[in-house]
Formats: structure tokens, C-alpha cells, sequence
């Protein structure tokens, strides 16, 4: 492991005569990708989404919906525009080492790494507090164990990534597939089409205090959980490396996975507002298992609770993927010790990352049962929320210096972000609202992460950046740009 | 044994397997091949095997002074 990595950058060499360097094999489709974004999001809709109802009151909700969803499309537009140019593992990693430099990208790797195994870790947590509802739901007296399933769910979809992109996001695929037709059955099951029928509505008609509590600043709180709509399509990027064809597949695997967040999103919020009372909508765990339950169907309820089982293990899935490429990413770039890039001979996935991020995500995912403190798993999911975030307010400067260092007509761009500045400028802003939102109800919890990053970024100057080969940076098939 | 013990056994054995199973082939790995050979870097073989080292290249200068102008 030092041998690799822990030598001086001073000293900058050719490859030796004849030696192909392992690389990430080139398999997947916009299938995969759509997969791989609404995967790691989609179980934001079966729950976490219902908290901003608390916050809010539904039309709060409803409204943070929409908001928080035009910040991700300009999320996904910007991505499409930058991957199809820059399609390397790592996503907004690899953008922020081309367009800002080291320092930007060391921090911005190190939000991708966090966010993804803090959500793993939840996503396992939850699948374990899921499997033990179930069981007490066939009748069962007796509880299973969280420590052994979360334990269980991570190590096996770690050995899934470990063994090949292409099935791990191939079974993201039909998960993510069952999970979002779950929505719409329910959607059928319910005749939301006939609102007078089955669902009650009345209540949002009339005075705005119906829907919202709070007035408009419960609005702007019910934006951080707003997120939970739509926390993670911007991992698309990462599998860029992986594409057949990353100028097609990243933008049209990006651009339906936010389609289709949108729709489930609207459908939740709509059958829920329907089913639910909103008191009691804003503190559930499994909003939409219970808008099943209510319906009264045997049938939804089973097709919901495996809808919500699928959704969490797609996102624990599409997490251990994208953790693990952002860890490889900065490894291969000498930001972490080089033995982290290695790329298995066999499976071609960057197997040493994939295993070493399991040990944390693991020990994430128990804490909270272990101190027996629940609160915990909010305390990891907001880390990952926040560590998004972070990610969020680099992304539309960046873009707008990407587009300065490579203006339109130098570069090939698979796809082009319509209406230039505007949805950077939009992105900026919107961050800058849910960032605020998040301090009013984890000002704690930001301001440490904060302290945090801070740490990490005095780390890397202090004993890392020596080990960083500046000129092996600039990895992109780009021509040299303007003022270079 | 109940059944919910046997299942949390179950899954405590599973885990145990696939953690083995992933522990031995990083290792498997590790020793069956060339470090050089598992690394994705652009340039790192000065590192792994200064003996094979080339001198320096004009294409990493010239990328060199890039970085260096930013």
C-alpha cells in the first residue's frame, strides 16, 4: 500500500514500453444509468420525503417538491453537459480536478465518498428495521436481529459491486423497475384518477392553513427534506467511465431518471395527501406502505412493502457503487494512496476501494442500534444530506467556469444545457435556500460537518498534496483551454 | 433454536462467507499479480518500479507546466 502511493510526486515518468494500465470495463447502457441514479434516490419516496409534511403541512411539501426539483434538474442538466465532456469515475470529482483545481476536488471527492456510504449505512439500517416489520407482519413474535441483516445486506451487495458493474446495476434495474410500477399500481389501486372515491382531499380546499401550518417559512423548512425526492441522481455521473458511450448514455439515462423522479414524486405527495392525515403523514417511517395499508388492499400492501424493501436495497446498491468510484477516482489521482486505484484482473471494478469502504458503512449503519440511539440515523442521514449539499453549491460556479475554460464550438458535447447562465445561477440560489433550511433544523450538525471538511482540507495540504502528480491532473481528452 | 435465532444465525454465517470469500481474493489477487499490473494511474510506475522507470517524458512536462500555470 505505501509502496504505491506514498512516494514524493517530484519525479514524473512514462509508463513502461508495451504496458497496458487496467482499466474499468466499458459496459453499461442508459438502462444502467437510469438505473444507478433513480436506484440510489427512489427510496426517498417510500420514505424520508413524508418529514417536510411536518415542517410544511402538504402544500409545503408539495411546494419543496417542485423547488427541490428544479434545483435537481439543473443538477442533472449541468452533469449531463460536463460527463459528456469529461467522462470519467469520480463525476463532479473529476469536474471540479479539470475546471478549479486539487484542493476543490479533494473536498469534493471526499462529499461523494461520505454521502454515498452515510446513505449506504442508512439504507442498510432501514432494511433491517423492514425485514423485523415484516416478520412481526406473518405473525412472528420473535424479532430478527438488525446487527445481522444490515451486516448481511452490505456485505452481499458489496460482493455484487465487487464482481461486476454490469450486474450490479443490471439487478438496480429491475428493483428500481418494480419499485417505481409499485407507485403507479398504487396510484391505480387507489382510483387516484377519481379523487371523490377513495381519496380525501377536501381538507387541503379552502383556507391556505389547511395546507399550510406553518406559513411560508414551514415551507422553507420542508425543503431540506424536499431532498429526499431526489438525494443522489446526480451519481449518474459517476458510472461515466463505465458507458459504452458516456456523450449518450450519462444524458439520457440522467435525463429520464429525473423524469421519472418527478412523476413518483408528484404521485407520493398526491396519494398520501389522499390517505394519510397530515399529523400523522409527517412522522411516518413507511409513508407510502401505510397510504397501502389504509387502502385496505392485501394485495397493495404486499406489492408497497416489497416496493419499499426494493427501493432501499437499489439505493444501498447504487451507493456501494458510487462510494466506491469516488474513493478510486481520488486514489488513482494520488489524492489517497495510489493502492486504492487498483482495478481487479478479472472483473475490472476497483475492488480494493469497493472492500475497503465496507468496514465503515457497516460500522455506520450499527452504531445507531449499537448505543441504542436512534436519533444516530438521522444524525448519519443528514451527514450524507449535507455532504450532497456541499456538492450542490460547488456545481453551477463550476459550471460556469467550465464554459468559460471551454466555451461553445471548441469542445464535442453530447449534450448542451439550454439557457445559459440561468440554471447554474438558479442552482447556486436554490442551494443557498436549502442550506438554509437545513441550518434552521441542524445548524449543529452543519456547522460540525463544516468543522470537519475544514480539517480534512488542512490534512490534504498539510501531507497529502506533496504525493499529488499535478501534471498527470488534467486526465480529460480536452484540448488546452483558453488563457492556459 | 427458534426460527427468528436461525435466520439471524443464518445471516451471521452468510456474512461471515462473503467476507472471506471477498478477503481471500483481495489477497488472491494481490499475490498472482504485478502490483504495476492492478494499478489505474496515469502515472505511477516511478513509484512501484524505479528500476523500470523511464526518464522524463515531453508529453508529462508540457502537461506538467499546464497544472503548474493554473
Amino acid at each position: 500500500m505505501t509502496a504505491a502511493g506514498e512516494s514524493s510526486a517530484s519525479t514524473v515518468s512514462a509508463p513502461a514500453p508495451g504496458h497496458h494500465a487496467p482499466a474499468l470495463r466499458k459496459v453499461l447502457s442508459p438502462m444502467h444509468i437510469w438505473a444507478l441514479g433513480v436506484g440510489i434516490v427512489l427510496v426517498g419516496e417510500f420514505m424520508g420525503w413524508n418529514f417536510s409534511v411536518e415542517k410544511g403541512g402538504m402544500y409545503g411539501a408539495l411546494v419543496a417538491a417542485w423547488f427541490v426539483g428544479l434545483l435537481y434538474t439543473c443538477i442533472v442538466m449541468i452533469n449531463s453537459e460536463i460527463t459528456s465532456a469529461i467522462p470519467a469515475a469520480g463525476g463532479q470529482y473529476a469536474q471540479a480536478k479539470h475546471t478549479v483545481g486539487p484542493l476543490m476536488a479533494f473536498n469534493v471527492g471526499l462529499y461523494l465518498t461520505l454521502a454515498y456510504t452515510m446513505l449506504e449505512a442508512a439504507n442498510a439500517n432501514v432494511l433491517s428495521y423492514l425485514l423485523s416489520q415484516l416478520s412481526s407482519l406473518t405473525g412472528s413474535s420473535e424479532e430478527l436481529s438488525p446487527y445481522a441483516f444490515a451486516t448481511l445486506a452490505i456485505m452481499a451487495l458489496a460482493w455484487l459491486n465487487y464482481r461486476g458493474v454490469f450486474a450490479a446495476l443490471s439487478l438496480n434495474f429491475v428493483i428500481t423497475g418494480f419499485a417505481f410500477i409499485t407507485i403507479i399500481v398504487l396510484f391505480f389501486g387507489v382510483s387516484g384518477w377519481n379523487a371523490g372515491i377513495s381519496l380525501h382531499l377536501d381538507g387541503l380546499i379552502g383556507s391556505l392553513d389547511n395546507g399550510l401550518p406553518y406559513g411560508w417559512i414551514g415551507v422553507i423548512a420542508a425543503f431540506q427534506f424536499g431532498m429526499w425526492f431526489y438525494l443522489g441522481i446526480e451519481g449518474t455521473a459517476q458510472a461515466a467511465e463505465e458507458c459504452r458511450s458516456a456523450s449518450r448514455s450519462v444524458p439520457i439515462g440522467s435525463m429520464a431518471g429525473i423524469m421519472t423522479l418527478i412523476i413518483a414524486a408528484g404521485l407520493t405527495w398526491y396519494v398520501c395527501a389522499g390517505l394519510l392525515p397530515w399529523h400523522y403523514l409527517g412522522v411516518s417511517i413507511t409513508p407510502l406502505f401505510d397510504a397501502a395499508r389504509v387502502s385496505g388492499s392485501g394485495v397493495l400492501v404486499v406489492l408497497l412493502l416489497l416496493g419499499t424493501l426494493f427501493a432501499t436495497i437499489a439505493s444501498a446498491n447504487g451507493c456501494i457503487n458510487d462510494a466506491s468510484r469516488a474513493w478510486f477516482s481520488m486514489s488513482r489521482d494520488r489524492y489517497l494512496p495510489a493502492w486504492f486505484s487498483a482495478v481487479h484482473p478479472r472483473y475490472h471494478t476497483p475492488f480494493r476501494s469497493v472492500v475497503f469502504l465496507v468496514p465503515i458503512a457497516i460500522a455506520f449503519a450499527l452504531l445507531p442500534v449499537l448505543l441504542d440511539q436512534p436519533t444516530l440515523l438521522a444524525t448519519v442521514i443528514t451527514f450524507s444530506i449535507l455532504s450532497g449539499l456541499l456538492t450542490y453549491s460547488f456545481m453551477g460556479p463550476n459550471f460556469i467556469r467550465f464554459r468559460k475554460l471551454w466555451p461553445m464550438g471548441t469542445i464535442t458535447r453530447g449534450y448542451v444545457l439550454p439557457l445559459h447562465p440561468a440554471p447554474a445561477i438558479a442552482l447556486l440560489l436554490l442551494s443557498g435556500i436549502v442550506f438554509f433550511a437545513t441550518f434552521l433544523g441542524y445548524g449543529t450538525a452543519l456547522l460540525s460537518l463544516l468543522a470537519f471538511y475544514l480539517l480534512a482540507s488542512i490534512w490534504f495540504v498539510q501531507r497529502r498534496y506533496k504525493y499529488v502528480k499535478r501534471g498527470a491532473q488534467f486526465t480529460a481528452d480536452l484540448p488546452r483551454p483558453r488563457g492556459y | 433454536m427458534t426460527t427468528a435465532s436461525i435466520l439471524n444465525l443464518l445471516a451471521w454465517v452468510l456474512s461471515a462467507l462473503i467476507a472471506a470469500w471477498l478477503i481471500h481474493d483481495v489477497v488472491r489477487v494481490a499475490r498472482t499479480h504485478d502490483e504495476k499490473d492492478l494499478i489505474n494511474a496515469a502515472e505511477m510506475f516511478d513509484d512501484l518500479d524505479p528500476q523500470a522507470a523511464a526518464p522524463v517524458a515531453p508529453a508529462a512536462s508540457s502537461s506538467s507546466s499546464k497544472e503548474d500555470g493554473r
